[in-house]
C-alpha cells in the first residue's frame, strides 16, 4: 500500500502552503511521524512529519512551490510494501553534499487530456478511478486541476460538488488574484527608474501575505476612521502603583495594552456590531457571540495578528497574561496557524514608537480596528469638583478606530469610543486587580 | 376520470380500437366467451360477435400464422399469446416471418398487428409460466416492444400499437392486472418509443419497466428518506427506445441503474448501458449498475420467487450502497 503524502490543513482558514524545504530524499527510509519536508504556509513556517513509516517513493511538490491544501507532496511505499513496478526514482549518488536535492517529479500543472489522466493516475500508484468522468469532465471544464482538489465524497473521492464548489469558490492567492485585487479604472504609478545600486527582490511569503491582504481590505470594506482623545492620567497611575507587585508576587506584566483590551472587549459588549463580520456576499451580517481578540504584533519578520481566544471571558490580569502570551510565542515563531485566524475584532498599538495616531487598516473579515496611540504628557484644562477650571499635566492619548462604513455608522462608532473613553478615565479596575 | 384495473384497461384499449377501425380483429385461447384466462378481454366478444373475436385451439403457431395472413390481407389483428413462455414455440413465425416481412418485400407488404401476451413472475407460476422475456423479443430486428405499467399506459399504448403499421409484441405484466389506476375519460392514444419520468430526482437514475417500476418507486420513495433524491423512469418501449429522457437524465445525475425483472445475462439494461456508456461517458459519476433476478429458471417457492426478484428493498439498497461507496 502507498501511502501518499498531502499539504496538511493546518488552519481553519488556511487555503494554501509552499514547500520550503524536503528533509529526505527519494529513496529514503522514513519512520512514522519522523518530519519529512518543511513547509510556510499563511504566516506559519511547520515541520510535516510522515503519515506512516516506509520509503519515499516519489516528491511530486519540488521546493519553492505554492499549492493549495490537500495536494498530494509525495508518495510513501510503506515499510511492508513489495515496490516492484512502482517508479523507484534513484537515490542520489552518496557522498555528494549537492546531491541533498531529491529528484524531482513535476506536478502536473494543469488538468491532463482525459485519456492520459488515467493512465497517469494509475501509473502513480494512487487509488484507482479516484476521479469519475463526469468530475473530470467538469473539472477540465471549469478549469479547475484536479490535483488541487479535496475530496468529500466516500473514500474522500472528489464529487461533482467539489469541482463545482472550487469553481465557485474566489482564487486565493492564485496569480490571477492580484489582477483581480486592482481596482477598476486605477492604473498603478508607474515605478521609479531602475538605477545602478537599486536591488529587486522577490517578497518574503509574509509581506506577499500582508501585502494581500491589505489590498483585499481596502478594496472591499468602506472605511473610515474616528478618533478621541483620552485621559488615561488613572490608568498610568494605577499601573505604575500595582504593576510591580504583580510582577512580582505573579509574574504577570501588566500593560497599558491590557487595560485597552480589557475597556475594548467591554465595549465591544456594548457595542455589538463592532464584533461581527459581513460574508461574501455583502448582504448577510455574522455577529459573533465570542470577543475573539486580535493582537498586531511587530516582529523583526514584520507585523503579525496572533488572536486571543475568548477575550471577552477573561479580567484585566487574564487579558496581560494572555497578550504577554500570544506576544512572546509571536516573537519566538512558535505559533500556529489556528493562533492567526478567528479574530474578531483587532487592537493595534500605533503608538509604540511614537506615532500620535493613524488610519488602521481592517483585518479583511472584521468591521473594526481600534489604534492606540502614544501616551504623551499634555497640559489639559479640566474641571475641579468646585466648578473651577485649571490647567494639569495629564497622560494622554488618542485612540482612533477604523470601522467598515457598511455596516457601523459613525454613531456606533462615537459610542464605542466614549464607552472606552470613559472606562479608562474612570480608571476604576480594582475589582480586575482582586 | 375513473378507476380502472389494468386487465380492465387492456379490453377497453382493444375496445376502443375495434370501434373506431372495423379492420381489427381478435384472435387466441378462451379470448371470446371466456373473457380470456387473464379476463383480459372481458366484453370484447359480446360487443363485436364472433367474427371479430376469434377463439382458437391451444395451437399458438396457428394463432399467429392466421394473425400474419390476416394482417397481410387487409386486417389489423391482435394476437394473445396467453403466456410470454409460449413464444419459445411459435418464434419461427414471429422472427422469420412477421419481423422480415417488410424488409424482405421491400416495404411491399407491412404487418399492422399487435401480439399481446401475459408476461412476467411473482405469481408462483413456476419456472415455465413467469419468465419476462421482453428482451427475447428486443433481439430480433423487425418487431416493436412495449410494456406498458399503469392502466392509463395500457390503453393508450394498445391503440398506439394496433395503429402501428408495423408488428408490436405488447407485453402485459401478470402481476399487474389487479393494479388500479386512474384513466382519462374518452378515447386515449399514447406514442410508441416514448419513456415517462414517473419521479423526478436529482441524485441517481433508476430504469424500470413493467411489475419493476412500482417496485423502482417504492424503493425511490425509501431512497428518499434516507436523502437520496432518485429519479425513476418507466421505460416503457424497449423499441423503439427513448434514450432522449434516458440519457437527459443519466446526464442530470450522473448515475444509472437498470431495475430488470429478466434474467441477468442480456437484459435490456445491459443495452442501455452500453448505450449509456457510448454517449454519456462524460457524464458518469459511477459505475452503471443493473439490479436483475439472476440467471437462473424462476423458482416455484413463494420465497424463493420473492428472493431473488429485484424488490423495493433489494434496489434501494443497491443504489444507496452504490452512491456511499
Amino acid at each position: 500500500m502507498n501511502v501518499d503524502v498531502t499539504m496538511p490543513q493546518l488552519g481553519e482558514t488556511v487555503a494554501e502552503g509552499t514547500v520550503t524545504r524536503w528533509l529526505k530524499k527519494v529513496g529514503d527510509l522514513v519512520a512514522d511521524q519522523e518530519p519529512l519536508l518543511e513547509i510556510s504556509t499563511d504566516k506559519v513556517d511547520t515541520e510535516v512529519p510522515s503519515p506512516a513509516a516506509g520509503t519515499l517513493l516519489e516528491i511530486l511538490v519540488p521546493e519553492d512551490t505554492t499549492v493549495d491544501v490537500g495536494v498530494r507532496l509525495a508518495v510513501l511505499g510503506s515499510a511492508d510494501a513489495p515496490t516492484n513496478g512502482l517508479p523507484l526514482e534513484p537515490a542520489a549518488p552518496e557522498g555528494d553534499p549537492g546531491a541533498s536535492v531529491p529528484a524531482i517529479a513535476v506536478p502536473e500543472p494543469a488538468p491532463a487530456p482525459r485519456a492520459h489522466a488515467s493512465a497517469a493516475a494509475n501509473a502513480g500508484g494512487g487509488p484507482r478511478h479516484q476521479h469519475s468522468p463526469r468530475v473530470r469532465r467538469l473539472a477540465d471544464e471549469a478549469g479547475v486541476p484536479l490535483t488541487a482538489l479535496v475530496g468529500t465524497g466516500p473514500s474522500g473521492r472528489v464529487t461533482a460538488d467539489d469541482v463545482r464548489r472550487a469553481a465557485a469558490a474566489p482564487v486565493v492567492a492564485a496569480p490571477a488574484a492580484p489582477a483581480e485585487v486592482a481596482a477598476p479604472g486605477v492604473t498603478p504609478a508607474p515605478a521609479a527608474a531602475f538605477e545602478d545600486g537599486d536591488r529587486r527582490e522577490p517578497m518574503t511569503r509574509l509581506r506577499s501575505v500582508v501585502a494581500d491582504r491589505m489590498m483585499t481590505s481596502l478594496h472591499t470594506s468602506a472605511q473610515l476612521t474616528s478618533v478621541v482623545e483620552v485621559d488615561v492620567t488613572p490608568v498610568v497611575v494605577l499601573r505604575r502603583r500595582v504593576a510591580p507587585d504583580l510582577q512580582e508576587r505573579l509574574g504577570v506584566r501588566l500593560t497599558l495594552t491590557a487595560f485597552l483590551a480589557k475597556a475594548a472587549v467591554e465595549a465591544l459588549r456594548a457595542q455589538p456590531i463592532l464584533n461581527a463580520s459581513i460574508d461574501g456576499d455583502g448582504r448577510t451580517v455574522v455577529h459573533h457571540a465570542k470577543q475573539h481578540l486580535g493582537i498586531a504584533v511587530d516582529t523583526d519578520k514584520g507585523l503579525m495578528v496572533p488572536v486571543v481566544k475568548d477575550a471577552g471571558d477573561l479580567n484585566l490580569l487574564g487579558l496581560s497574561r494572555r497578550i504577554g502570551e500570544v506576544a512572546e510565542r509571536t516573537r519566538s515563531g512558535a505559533l500556529t496557524a489556528d493562533d492567526l485566524s478567528g479574530g474578531t475584532f483587532t487592537l493595534t498599538n500605533t503608538g509604540s514608537r511614537g506615532a500620535l495616531w493613524d488610519t488602521p487598516i481592517l483585518v479583511p473579515g472584521q468591521v473594526a480596528i481600534l489604534g492606540t496611540g502614544a501616551v504623551v504628557e499634555r497640559p489639559v484644562v479640566l474641571v475641579r469638583p468646585d466648578g473651577e477650571r485649571v490647567i494639569a499635566i495629564r497622560s494622554m492619548a488618542y485612540l482612533a478606530l477604523t470601522y467598515d462604513h457598511r455596516l457601523v455608522d459613525g454613531a456606533d462608532a462615537a459610542r464605542f469610543l466614549t464607552t472606552i473613553k470613559d472606562r479608562l478615565e474612570a480608571g476604576r479596575f480594582d475589582s480586575e486587580l482582586a | 376520470m375513473a378507476e380502472l384495473t389494468y386487465r380492465d384497461a387492456v379490453s377497453r384499449g382493444i375496445a376502443q380500437e375495434m370501434r373506431r377501425d372495423p379492420n381489427v380483429v381478435l384472435i387466441g385461447e378462451d379470448i371470446a366467451g371466456a373473457g380470456g384466462v387473464f379476463k383480459t378481454t372481458v366484453g370484447l366478444f359480446d360487443e363485436f360477435g364472433p367474427k371479430r373475436v376469434i377463439d382458437t385451439p391451444i395451437a399458438e403457431q396457428a394463432i399467429l400464422g392466421a394473425c400474419m395472413g390476416a394482417a397481410m390481407t387487409g386486417l389489423r389483428p391482435v394476437a394473445e399469446i396467453m403466456f410470454s413462455d409460449f413464444f419459445a414455440v411459435c418464434w419461427d413465425i414471429v422472427v422469420n416471418e412477421i419481423a422480415k416481412t417488410r424488409y424482405m418485400t421491400n416495404g411491399q407488404v407491412t404487418l399492422p398487428l399487435v401480439i399481446k401476451t401475459g408476461n412476467g413472475g411473482g405469481l408462483r407460476f413456476g419456472a415455465q409460466h413467469s419468465q419476462s422475456i421482453e428482451n427475447w423479443a428486443m433481439a430480433v430486428p423487425g418487431l416493436k416492444v412495449v410494456t406498458p405499467s399503469t392502466p392509463e399506459d395500457v390503453v393508450g399504448l394498445m391503440a398506439a400499437a394496433i395503429r402501428s403499421d408495423d408488428p408490436v409484441m405488447f407485453f402485459e405484466h401478470k402481476g399487474l392486472y389487479a393494479s388500479k389506476g386512474e384513466v382519462p375519460d374518452g378515447d386515449i392514444l399514447d406514442t410508441l418509443g416514448t419513456a415517462k419520468i414517473r419521479r423526478a430526482g436529482t441524485d441517481a437514475t433508476i430504469l424500470a419497466l413493467g411489475m419493476m417500476v412500482p417496485r423502482a418507486l417504492a424503493a425511490a420513495d425509501q431512497l428518499s428518506e434516507r436523502g437520496i433524491s432518485a429519479e425513476v423512469i418507466d421505460v416503457r418501449s424497449l423499441v423503439p427506445l427513448d434514450t432522449t429522457t434516458i440519457l437527459t437524465s443519466l446526464s442530470k445525475t450522473g448515475r444509472l441503474f437498470t431495475v430488470e425483472e429478466n434474467p441477468r445475462l442480456l437484459g435490456w439494461g445491459a443495452e442501455i448501458a452500453s448505450i449509456a456508456v457510448e454517449e454519456c461517458f462524460w457524464d458518469l459519476d459511477g459505475p452503471i449498475q443493473r439490479i436483475t433476478t439472476p440467471h437462473i429458471p424462476l423458482p416455484s417457492a413463494d420465497s424463493l420467487e420473492d428472493l431473488v426478484m429485484p424488490s423495493a428493498d433489494s434496489v434501494a439498497a443497491t443504489v444507496e450502497k452504490a452512491l456511499q461507496s
